[in-house]
């Protein structure tokens, strides 16, 4: 009786490559094999499945995202697809389900597991993961799953203990190292050109099409350098409407932009890459996505590269991907960002410049580039297709567990993932140094997404990418932070005034700063006026004298705001800003018997300030301390018991450390 | 139980003192303070060792995280003494009796869920979710509504049962018909949110509760009995004065948790006890058909419910902006600088004149 085994997983190409590799290993380990594969129609497996000669048997399913009606159509197509796959696996009762990820594997992972619970099968159920991150997918199927293979072995700390091994990518076969000069030969290139290769997937990537574009004139400005630029076309031979085009938005992108280079014999410009081989061989540098299919052909190829990860995926996969290759020494990483400065462009971007420069700067670097391909060399396992046969025929009871050698799992970027809210606890916590600070790499990361916050259309987010750009001190950002201080939320006002407090005196030039604080002072929302108080509180010394004075005013006629929390603030301002008693002291005097306590206990401050900065002489702060009331319905509450059991803790504690 | 052996006992010349509400009231009163006395410490301990106890998180100046370790569920203390006493001392054939405990087991025993689920995930955001919570208590107003409405289920007389009588209006009433299910479903509704909300600082909700108790006794009272109904106008509803019995139970059980409970709190009423207390004073005041007026009396959670939706909905949702300083009401006090101890008397004279306006009702018409 032959051995039957269903792959799943797919949606993207993705997805299906590793599927179709390990069923390449397997077809010779057991040569009478019979191969079957539950996929959707319409996606990346519909065309690569039958080309590799496997039937393809169709199930439902789709990605849940949202809630309401997306929820409705996601129970009914799943519903639908698991009694699919239900009559799938009683009817073919395979051996064995690879499960390589995405939405399309569901209704095989669910319908074997729901067999298994009721005890119709023992079909043992393995598990690919070909990213960085487990999938959405995966995670659930990783749980009832008997192997999880995954590629790096940062993924090991995601899955069950016990459960997970790192075999690697199984990469195409056609896409080894080829022969470099045999390769030119062919494209017609220089053999001691320096050659670039860029490309954004089959359907071509916007933002790096357009960075590419915006810095092909600083590259092709050194003479022998060539530039293979796959631009990218849609899918299929009748794509949607409105399907990006990348090669006709590239062409006219440079026509506006650089027409000359539109004759440049060095700028090689194609909509699709037939001979992704030759390509490779023939590069010296690769520009790419950062989806695990392509970064490890640029491994297996031994390519140094510099990779512009897809932003706002789940989990940042694309990021964690990059981000492991980069920590290896493989690669270099650029950000695509919005940018905050032109509202509602809601294309992600990277900045040409920057992609210029760090190309620039890796081809004027041959030890360095020879660095990084030893150390992308290193990172692909080569036999990995054999590596997943192996676990297929552990599980069958045909042999051992593969042994991969032991890696200390390395921990990632504590901004890896997080949403913003989770951004901002992690920020208070290094503020409140709870935690330890963000390193280089993981403010980078952090930055790039303030900026997509800060363009975002959601006011909620803008403002809290205020609060989150002054938090990080992010200082590019006080021209946005500027802006937004003018916005009509009231709310996102705030919080730009907040950030700006955050980012120090020194964030804006102190005409400017003066300005937005001369605004936001006279705001229509409390809370505003509040914030551009206490900003101003800091900005102590900075102004001239003209605005000083005018801000002085105006935080005079604060003290009388109907708010309390705009009175403590102003209270508080005016001890740091004052230069003369006039009209200070009038203010201050009529809020020495304001009936929240909190803006009288701001006072004493004040008059301290004062006091200290010269501006009034000791006898008159006495004479004024003396008359403030002092009756408060508000103290602090302690418990000692907290208190003693929180001090023993932490003697515990350094004895154990 | 008692009440029905003293009452076997009569027959044989036992006294019959026990046979009157007000002696059993009384006796019911005693009972509950008594049991949660007796029942508090062991069963606070327990639940301390169990490991339900509170996170408090910090929001800003309203940091409660001092608070964090207190034990939770002290609901169940309230539920174990309220329902002690009323199982002892009211007549268990009664079926306003079987509605009031059918109620409190319920939203004690939802409370009870939330707070588990809460603790096992270790994170307060994942208890039982909005929309679980609030079918919940929407399914339980439907089917309190359908009891009210069905005629020959229903134990009132005539039209009462789907009736709301108008306070401060003489013989004013609407008749809602079958409309009553969806009063009914939305009057649990906001009890219990109501109540939950307000629950939010030592004593804050145990008390206006214990008030909103207090005006049902004696609604239940006065339309239990046949010449008191007549003599202030009020409809005679047949064996309602059990009500009587039954708040009096929980409120001698309130003001024994409020032993407990007053700043600063040895326990927390939790979700079990908020639920309880709301599921059952909605379906208190539902079954005397004084909806308006307890409304009135539980002013208090009134104002707390309606400043949390001010803020979120037309504040954050529409305008972008904070209307109100902090919301529920006691936060923004709490943000001005005002001690827990001090809002939590305020908030408990302000109830206590909103229950004597209620009481005026009998006899403002």
């Amino acid at each position: 009786m032959p051995r039957r085994f269903l792959l799943t997983g797919g949606g993207t190409g993705g997805h299906v490559t590793p599927a179709l590799a390990a069923a390449g290993a397997l077809a010779e380990r057991y040569p009478d094999a019979e191969f079957r594969y539950a996929g959707l129609a319409g996606k990346a497996e519909a065309v690569m499945v039958p080309r590799a000669g496997i039937p393809l048997s169709r199930v439902f399913s789709r990605g849940l995202n949202g809630a309401g009606l997306g929820l409705i159509a996601f129970a009914w197509h799943l519903g639908w697809g698991v009694l699919a796959a239900l009559i799938l696996l009683l009817r073919h009762r395979p051996a064995l389900i690879l499960a390589t990820g995405g939405y399309v594997a569901a209704p095989v992972v669910l319908a074997n597991t729901l067999l298994r619970r009721l005890r119709l099968t023992r079909t043992p159920l393995l598990v690919h993961e070909q990213n960085a991150h487990l999938g959405r997918l995966n995670r659930l199927a990783a749980r009832v799953a008997d192997l999880v293979a995954v590629t790096f072995p940062e993924t090991l700390r995601e899955v069950p203990a016990g459960k997970g091994l790192q075999v690697g990518y199984p990469v195409r076969q056609s896409c080894r190292q080829g022969d470099r000069d045999h390769a030119r030969r062919v494209l017609g290139i220089p053999a001691d050109a320096l050659v670039v290769f860029a490309f954004g997937g089959s359907q071509g990537a916007r933002s790096l099409n357009r960075a590419l574009v915006a810095a092909a004139p600083a590259l092709l400005a050194r003479p022998d350098l060539w530039l293979i630029h796959g631009c990218g076309r849609p899918f299929g031979k009748n794509p949607a409407r409105g399907a990006y085009h990348g090669l006709r938005d590239v062409e006219a992108r440079l026509g506006e932009l650089h027409p000359a280079l539109l004759d440049e014999p060095r700028y090689l410009r194609r909509d699709f890459i037939d001979d992704m081989a030759a390509c490779y061989a023939a590069s010296d540098l690769v520009i790419c996505r950062a989806g695990a299919g392509s970064l490890m052909e640029v491994c297996a190829q031994g390519k140094p590269a510099i990779v512009i990860p897809k932003a706002n995926l789940p989990g940042d996969h694309q990021v964690r991907n990059a981000r492991v290759l980069e920590r290896a020494g493989a690669c270099r990483v650029l950000y695509e960002r919005l940018d905050p400065l032109t509202p509602r462009a809601q294309e992600p971007q990277v900045p040409g410049a920057r992609l210029a420069d760090l190309a620039l700067q890796l081809l004027a670097d041959a030890p360095l580039r020879a660095r990084m391909a030893a150390a992308a060399g290193a990172v692909v396992t080569t036999d990995a297709a054999r590596l997943l046969a192996d676990c297929a025929a552990y599980l069958l009871g045909d042999g051992p567990l593969p042994t991969v050698p032991a890696v200390a799992v390395p921990t990632m970027d504590r901004v890896m993932g997080l949403d913003s809210a989770g951004m901002e606890n992690l920020l208070q916590a290094v503020a409140t140094e709870a935690a330890p600070p963000l390193d280089a790499a993981e403010r980078e990361l952090l930055l790039s997404k303030i900026d997509d916050l800060l363009a975002s259309g959601s006011w909620l987010l803008r403002a809290r990418g205020c609060r989150l750009a002054g938090l990080a001190g992010y200082r590019e950002a006080a021209a946005v932070l500027r802006t937004l201080a003018a916005e009509d939320a009231p709310l996102v006002r705030r919080d730009a005034l907040k950030g700006l407090r955050g980012l120090g005196a020194m964030a804006l030039p102190p005409v400017e700063f003066a300005a937005v604080l001369g605004r936001g002072l006279a705001d229509s929302y409390y809370e505003a006026r509040s914030e551009a108080a206490l900003t101003t509180a800091i900005c102590n010394g900075k102004f001239t004298a003209d605005d000083r004075r005018r801000l002085t005013g105006q935080l005079a006629g604060l003290c009388r705001d109907h708010s309390f929390e705009v009175r403590m603030a102003a209270v508080r301002a005016l001890g740091r800003l004052a230069d003369a008693p006039e009209p200070v002291l009038g203010a201050l005097v009529r809020v020495h018997f304001d009936p929240v306590w909190k803006v009288r206990s701001e006072l004493f401050q004040a008059y301290a300030d004062l006091t200290e900065r010269g501006v009034i002489t000791a006898a008159v702060a006495r004479q004024a301390l003396d008359s403030i009331l002092i009756t408060a319905n508000g103290y602090l509450t302690e418990y000692q018991i907290r208190h003693r059991r929180n001090e023993a803790l932490r003697r515990v504690r350094r004895r154990e450390t | 139980m008692l009440y029905l052996l003293l009452r076997a006992l009569e027959e044989v010349g036992g006294p019959a003192v026990f046979r009157y509400v007000t002696s059993r009231s009384a006796l019911a009163f005693i009972t509950g303070f008594v049991c949660v006395i007796i029942v508090g410490r062991p069963l606070i301990n327990w639940l301390y060792r169990r490991g339900y106890r509170s996170f408090e998180r910090s929001y800003g100046d309203i940091n409660t995280t001092a608070k964090t370790g207190t034990p939770i569920m002290g609901g169940l203390l309230m539920a174990l003494g309220g329902l002690g006493a009323a199982f002892l001392w009211c007549d268990l054939t009664n079926p306003f009796v079987w509605v009031l405990f059918a109620a409190a087991v319920y939203f004690a025993g939802f409370g009870l869920l939330d707070d588990w689920l809460k603790i096992r995930h270790r994170n307060p955001d994942r208890g039982l979710s909005r929309p679980v919570k609030l079918a919940s208590q929407i399914i339980f107003g439907l089917g309190l509504g359908l009891y009210l409405a069905w005629p020959g289920i229903s134990p009132f007389p005539g039209q009462v049962g789907t009736q709301i009588q108008i306070p401060f209006l003489k013989g004013a009433a609407l008749d809602l018909h079958f409309g009553i299910l969806a009063w009914s479903a939305f009057y649990i509704a906001y009890h219990v949110n109501a109540v939950n909300i307000t629950d939010g600082m030592d004593g804050l909700a145990t008390v206006p509760a214990i008030l909103v108790f207090a005006v049902i006794a004696v609604f239940a009272y006065i339309a239990g009995n046949v010449q008191l109904s007549s003599h202030y106008l009020y409809a005679f509803i047949p064996r309602s004065a059990e009500i009587t019995v039954f708040c009096a139970a929980i409120i001698g059980a309130g003001l024994g948790f409020l032993w407990y409970v007053c700043h600063p709190a040895s326990v927390f009423l939790g979700d079990t006890g908020s639920l309880f207390i709301g599921g059952v004073l909605g379906t208190a005041a539902l079954m005397i058909r004084q909806e308006l007026v307890c409304l009135l009396a539980g002013l208090i959670f009134l104002a707390e419910l309606l400043s949390t939706f001010v803020q979120e909905q037309v504040g954050f949702r529409l305008l972008k902006r904070r209307i109100l300083p902090r919301a529920p009401l006691h936060h923004a006090f709490q943000h001005r600088g005002m001690a827990e101890s001090k809002i939590v008397v305020r908030f408990w004279i302000v109830s206590l004149i909103f229950a004597a306006f209620a009481l005026l009702t009998i006899k403002f018409r």
